[in-house]
């Protein structure tokens, strides 16, 4: 009769529940300009953390066992291969990983909403690591070492979800941190050169920052490719790539749409563009102007606004990119 | 009373129970309706701080896109959490997706816009200033188109196509120089035609409507929530007060029972009879009336029992002290005559086989021999009897030793034996028991006479079907239980009462002395220990004899020694005894060996041993006319003490308390009468320091046959 009423008297006592709130996106500063400093990256369980790492660079998630995503995300470069794949969309230029948390889509088309759907792609793609879930899972199953960390670090082991939030941790933790330019931003005045200076004000001015801004100075918006001039054939001799969102939406408006690349590494990330057709920056901002701005940026001013582009890439783990 | 405090709280338990599961409910439906309340909030907040970015975004003045992304993103993963599948959810989520993608839109075109607006602004003036030199006209023309696009309400499509028409045809770098500039301004106004459509179709969304509807229903339901909740916790509340109220009085009621039955035991019978009347029913009161009489119609009988076998161990103690008394008188008087009666006859025995016979008829010579051997067999039966009848008075005479039960019992057997293989088979039964503490000899004596008694009950002799069965058992006691059983014809009823009674025999004249179970009884009472027959209903008889356990060393009785040593050297030995026969008799037996002394008077002996004659052993009669063992030694030990130490008490009986007394504090060596040669000689032996190896050559003696 007594424990009884313990529990009651206890159960009288537990019922206020709190209310969650939406807390306010992670902050940087520069946040009331084009450009803000990329943000520190929050914290998550070290152990997860480590396991992506692992998974990142594990060759066994492809399905000739040779091929990691650090393969063509090289995270020890630019978190990118500096090469083109053929797709069977087309050609496609390798995206750098380092800041691709920042993104708010995912791949040129914006196909995928977080980094955790995107993962797919790569993983199940022909040209990329043509493999299947139940191929990684079962690979991992039999790896003493992967079993003992998932349980270790999931109540559920191994499981393609608890793959999936790994290596998002793992994705999420590669920013690029203190740039010339974020430092800038931060008030220190030697941070960046005169030079520097002079092509940020022209990379606002010609009108670059509206659609590359942010912290990640693009990729958090979607735009067509060729408002002025069209760099893509009326022959028909385009490829599904070279569509853009059509390709995902089906929606007319969407064609050659395509989601704004960040330039925070362009100047470590060549070749440009989708299909990575263009092999210089100068060539590329030359052409941005012309297909997006309907203006002949001078050479000096690319000059100006590459020196500018220099001041972006900020150091992973104590390395400068 | 105590049933229906148990009912009680088992519907108190089970109806706080049901409130608490509804209360559960309750709470954890309300726990949703919150969080959904909270994600709802979560919405509206995100709505207004999508409306107002977007509104900064057309106006130029939001500075990047980050914060609008990302509230988008998360009102969908808001919504996708806390509203998928509920009512309302699909219309929710759905105006969502529809506000992404027009948000997603408006940050296209607004991006277009914006970057063509940056280079309206900044291509213009330049433009203007080019033309200024060659064209003042067209250079006010563009000046003006130009801010009439940068800051109207609508670009001037028309003005804008006629001067792209006349742009056409104007020469040099004027032509291409006004044709951007008027590409721009029209792509500007298309950009912010889609700017406003993005923003219309954004306004019309009503994503915030279906908040609102969503947020209507959940208002609604958590209010109904919280009153039952309320109403709930109320009942709750009242059913723990209930019950704690009822635990609180069972507790009460619980304790002042317990008070009351301390009390109950406390006092008389009575008081507990009324306690318990108070407390149970009448059933219950007419129960414990009857168990109540009837423990003590128990404890009656068992009283009356006890009574009646108190009375006759009464009886019985009382008429073997009689004995006791009686048997201390006699003995003495018949052992100082039986003494010399069986010393001559051993003498005569003894001359008559070394000494030449005066006559040469061998016939007469074996008849002599028989009849001395017959009337030795007398003189020890004869002592026999007195010896055992002079268990009865003594009391702590034998040595005691820790002994192992089995050990006598076996020799017991050995010696029935003879007795018994022709009348019985006979049987082991022994358990594992610990030792006791006792005399050999009187133990083996009880066990001896109960085998023997057994034995001598069957009427017919047939060892196949006869059987005595020896049982040893350790007792809940801690004591030892040993077991004579025989399958005979057990003891009749009238008979049982007496069977230790001393004298009573049932056996025929001159088979039994009649003193067998009551000696046996005064040997095993001497032990501690409790004896006792009966005569089961399955046959046969039973004795059982319950010894308590003896702790301590075992002590092995001490060897008998050899029967009579030789002797180094002749002892001097003063013999003191107011029996002239006695006197004689010893001189005699003592004599072939050693010097006897023999001193009739007392004070005579006194003198002598005072003197400095040399005695080796002074043997000294305790019971004398005029003056006793005891003030011979008190006069020694006075004069010369040192003569104490070789004096030796000889005795018939101590037939006086005082001598009783005496003896059992006395530091002399005491021999009991009627004594024998052998006897005589070990205790000279000790006295001499004869060494105990030497073998006697003496024959065994009567008393020990």
């Amino acid at each position: 009769m007594r424990i009884p009423l313990v529990v009651l008297l206890g159960l009288l006592g537990c019922a206020s529940p709190l209310a969650p709130r939406p807390d306010e996106p992670p902050d940087s500063v520069g946040s009331d300009r084009p450009i803000r400093a990329v943000p520190r990256p929050v914290a998550a369980d070290p152990s997860r953390i480590e396991l992506g790492k692992r998974l990142f660079h594990e060759p066994l998630l492809s399905r000739d066992g040779r091929t990691s995503c650090a393969t063509c995300h090289d995270t020890s470069a630019a978190g990118t291969d500096n090469d083109t794949h053929l797709s069977p969309m087309g050609r496609v230029n390798t995206p750098t990983v380092f800041n691709a948390a920042l993104n708010y889509r995912h791949f040129w088309n914006a196909r995928a909403r977080n980094l955790a759907d995107q993962i797919d792609g790569p993983l199940l793609g022909s040209a990329e690591m043509n493999s299947d879930w139940g191929l990684v899972l079962s690979r991992l199953a039999v790896d003493a070492g992967y079993r003992r960390a998932f349980n270790a670090t999931y109540p559920d082991g191994l499981t393609v979800e608890n793959i999936r939030v790994a290596i998002v941790a793992y994705e999420e933790t590669l920013l690029t941190l203190d740039a010339p330019f974020d430092r800038h931003l931060g008030g220190d005045a030697d941070a960046i050169d005169a030079t520097q200076l002079r092509g940020y004000e022209l990379f606002v001015s010609y009108g670059c920052s509206s659609c590359h801004q942010g912290a990640n100075v693009g990729g958090n918006l979607t735009q067509k490719l060729g408002i002025f001039a069209s760099p893509f054939p009326n022959d028909g001799t385009s490829t599904p790539i070279d569509e853009g969102m059509l390709a995902v939406t089906g929606d007319e408006a969407d064609r050659h749409r395509f989601r704004v690349p960040s330039l925070r590494l362009a100047v470590r990330t060549a070749p440009y563009f989708h299909d990575g057709a263009i092999a210089t920056l100068d060539e590329a901002v030359r052409l941005m102007g012309e297909y997006q701005l309907g203006v002949e940026i001078p050479s000096e001013d690319r000059a100006l606004i590459m020196a500018f582009l220099e001041a972006l890439p900020g150091s992973y783990q104590g390395r400068r990119l | 009373m105590n049933r229906l405090l148990r009912i009680a709280a088992a519907v108190f338990t089970l109806a706080i129970g049901a409130v608490i599961c509804m209360l559960w409910r309750s709470t954890s439906e309300i726990d949703a309706l919150e969080a959904r309340q909270a994600a709802l909030s979560g919405l509206e907040a995100l709505e207004a701080a999508i409306s107002r970015d977007v509104l900064l975004a057309r106006s130029g003045l939001l500075a990047n896109y980050d914060r609008l992304t990302q509230n988008v993103d998360r009102s969908t993963a808001i919504a996708e959490a806390s509203f998928r599948g509920g009512p309302h959810s699909q219309e929710l989520l759905q105006a969502l997706a529809q506000q992404e993608r027009a948000v997603e839109d408006f940050k296209r075109v607004n991006a277009l816009a914006q970057t063509t607006f940056a280079h309206l602004r900044r291509e213009t003036p330049s433009l203007a200033a080019r033309l200024e030199a060659v064209d003042p006209e067209l250079a006010l023309e563009v000046s003006s188109l130009g801010y009439e696009v940068l800051t109207g309400p609508r670009a001037p499509t028309g003005a804008i196509e006629a001067l792209a028409a006349r742009a056409a045809a104007l020469d040099g770098e004027r032509g291409p120089a006004v044709r951007r500039f008027t590409s721009h301004a029209l792509r500007l106004g298309e950009f912010r035609a889609e700017v406003d459509g993005a923003v219309t179709r954004l306004s019309v969304l009503r994503t915030a409507d279906q908040i609102a509807a969503l947020r209507a229903a959940t208002d609604g339901k958590l209010a109904e929530r919280a009153i039952s909740y309320r109403r709930e916790r109320v009942a709750l509340g009242s059913g723990v007060a209930l019950l704690l109220a009822t635990a609180l009085g069972a507790y009460a009621a619980i304790s002042r029972r317990n008070v009351q039955l301390a009390e109950a035991i406390a006092r008389a019978r009575g008081a507990q009879l009324e306690v318990r009347m108070l407390a149970g029913s009448l059933e219950a009161r007419v129960l414990e009336r009857t168990r109540t009489l009837d423990e003590a119609r128990g404890t009656l009988a068992a009283n009356v029992k006890e009574l009646e076998a108190t009375r006759d161990r009464l009886l019985l103690a009382d008429r073997m002290n009689a004995v006791g008394q009686m048997a201390a008188g006699v003995a003495h008087e018949i052992n100082n005559p039986l003494t010399y009666v069986m010393s001559n006859l051993e003498f005569v025995k003894e001359e008559l086989s070394t000494a030449t016979w005066p006559t040469t008829q061998p016939e007469l010579r074996e008849a002599v021999v028989g009849a001395l051997d017959d009337a030795a067999t007398g003189a020890a039966r004869v002592a026999a009897i007195v010896k055992s009848l002079k268990t009865f008075s003594r009391v702590e005479e034998d040595s005691k030793s820790s002994l192992d039960p089995h050990q006598v019992i076996e020799s017991s057997i050995a010696m029935a034996i003879h007795v018994v293989r022709h009348r019985a088979q006979l049987v082991r039964d022994y358990g594992d028991v610990p030792r006791v503490v006792g005399n050999a000899g009187r133990l083996g004596q009880v066990v001896l006479n109960l085998v023997v008694n057994a034995a001598q009950a069957f009427v017919a002799t047939d060892p196949t079907r006869n059987e005595i069965r020896v049982v040893t058992r350790r007792h809940a006691s801690g004591g030892v239980l040993i077991q004579v059983r025989d399958n005979g014809p057990g003891i009749p009823a009238q008979v049982l009462p007496k069977l230790f009674t001393p004298f009573f025999t049932t056996k025929p004249v001159g088979t039994g002395t009649g003193l067998g179970l009551s000696v046996a009884m005064s040997i095993v009472g001497s032990m501690g220990g409790t004896i006792s027959a009966e005569s089961p209903a399955t046959g046969g008889a039973l004795f059982s004899v319950l010894l308590p356990s003896g702790a301590g060393e075992p002590r092995a009785d001490p060897a008998p020694g050899p029967a009579a040593p030789a002797f180094a050297r002749r002892a001097r030995v003063m013999l003191i005894d107011d029996e002239e026969l006695i006197g004689r008799a010893l001189e005699k037996e003592l004599g072939r060996q050693h010097d006897v002394v023999f001193v009739r008077d007392p004070t005579q002996a006194v003198e002598r041993l005072c003197s400095d004659e040399p005695f080796d052993v002074v043997l000294c009669d305790l019971m004398m006319p005029s003056m006793s063992g005891m003030e011979v030694a008190e006069l020694v030990r006075r004069k010369r003490p040192a003569r104490l130490a070789s004096l030796v008490f000889l005795t018939g009986g101590a037939c006086t308390p005082e001598a009783r007394a005496f003896l059992g504090a006395c530091p002399h060596e005491v021999v009991e009468k009627p004594v024998s040669g052998p006897a005589l000689a070990r205790l000279l032996s000790r006295f001499l320091g004869t060494p105990a190896a030497l073998v006697s050559l003496t024959k065994p003696s009567l008393h020990e046959s």
